[in-house]
């Protein structure tokens, strides 16, 4: 019905569009012989009453057709309009239900899911604490390591100084005691004569000076110093 | 009495050129006094620096031994008796320390068994040499003192301390 209705609008308009036309033509001039004129003339007159008459047969079907289908469609539309009304209410019935139970669900939902955030929440709680727990003890640990390990570096280090020390002031005493042993060495002739110099005329007696003196004498006599 | 006789006389008691001249000069003034007759104060000054050995040899002089001396001899017997004395080389002895006079006279006789009676000694300290003796003699010297020793055994001392330190 609908289509019918639209061919029957399309023809009107395209008569009308001839009609228009045919007006705006220039008329023609009058170098064709009159008798053809005439008889087109003629022609087209019929051909337009043809026209005109098929076009209002159109328009009369068009029009019936249109009040049919106006008709049909008001009915329609009504029923239509009842129907979606219908199915609109029903609709919205079922939409508010499912949307009720949607929301039921979505707030189960979320209670579920404030729930599982509450405990995820302690979970992690518990887990960051644990963990820092954990990180507090291992830097504890590191920081015990790391200081242990310095005190032992640092005391290494203290005592391959006081040894290097050590060693130095051995080398120096032992440069000390081969330096004064040469001196020693070279000076203990004198130091020799020196003491018994010092020693021997305090601790000999007189009888042994002279017989030291009469040796002399005879070693001297022996090798005929007097001659 | 002759200047030689007088000169035996003196190095009878001395050993010393020093000792002998000092024994001249107080029998010189010894009879001067008696010859010209010189009161006691002034024949003093030499006896008084004598030492009591001298003293005693001045004192037991026998008594006719100034009859020998005329006034006009004294001078020449005693010049010349002090000319011989000193015309005899000593032997220059060099010890560690200064000897008493007896071992001084001891030493004397010791070497006048030798080199004779008129043979004198002259005496030096030298501390260094330690113990003996070192003479010179009509002007060359020799070391035979302690001293000497240890530097001509210098190196078997040294060896000697070397083992000892090597041992420790």
């Amino acid at each position: 019905m609908p289509i019918t209705a639209l061919l029957s609008l399309v023809a009107v308009v395209a008569f009308v569009l001839f009609l228009k036309e045919y007006f705006s033509r220039p008329k023609p001039s009058n170098q064709f012989p009159p008798p053809v004129l005439e008889e087109n003339h003629l022609k087209s007159i019929e051909l337009l009453h043809q026209a005109v008459q098929n076009a209002n047969d159109i328009i009369t079907n068009a029009e019936n057709d249109a009040l049919k289908v106006v008709e049909g469609s008001e009915e329609h539309a009504g029923r239509l309009v009842d129907n979606y009304e219908q199915r609109i209410n029903q609709l919205a019935g079922a939409l508010e239900g499912s949307f009720q139970h949607e929301v039921d669900l979505a707030n189960k939902q979320y209670d579920k899911y404030l729930q599982d955030l509450i405990a995820t929440g302690k979970q992690t709680q518990a887990r960051i604490e644990e963990t820092a727990r954990q990180q507090v003890n291992d830097l504890f640990e590191r920081f015990e390591q790391n200081l242990a390990t310095f005190l032992t570096q640092t005391q290494q280090q203290s005592l391959t100084s006081i040894e290097l020390e050590i060693k130095a002031a051995r080398q120096l005493i032992d440069t000390y005691k081969a330096q004064q042993l040469m001196l020693v060495d070279e000076n203990i002739i004198a130091i020799l004569e020196k003491t018994l110099m010092l020693v021997l005329p305090k601790k000999l007696e007189l009888k042994d000076h002279m017989e030291l003196i009469k040796e002399s004498l005879e070693k001297a006599k022996a090798e005929k110093f007097f001659v | 009495m002759t200047p030689e006789e007088l000169v035996d006389l003196i190095l009878h008691e001395s050993f010393t050129p020093t000792s002998a001249m000092r024994y001249l000069r107080l029998l010189k003034e010894r009879v001067s006094d008696k010859l010209f007759q010189a009161t006691e104060e002034a024949g003093q000054s030499e006896y008084q620096l004598a030492s009591v050995r001298e003293k005693q040899w001045l004192d037991n002089l026998p008594i006719d031994l100034f009859n020998r001396f005329n006034q006009n001899s004294l001078h020449n017997i005693f010049t010349r008796a002090e000319e011989n004395i000193k015309s005899i080389q000593p032997l220059i002895i060099f010890l560690a320390f200064e000897l008493p006079e007896t071992e001084i006279s001891t030493l004397g006789a010791y070497l006048r068994q030798d080199f004779g009676s008129h043979f004198l000694i002259e005496l030096r300290i030298n501390p260094y040499l330690i113990a003996g003796a070192a003479f010179s003699w009509k002007g060359i010297y020799k070391d035979y003192s302690l001293q000497q020793k240890i530097s001509d055994n210098h190196q078997a001392i040294l060896k000697v301390l070397e083992e000892y330190r090597h041992k420790k």
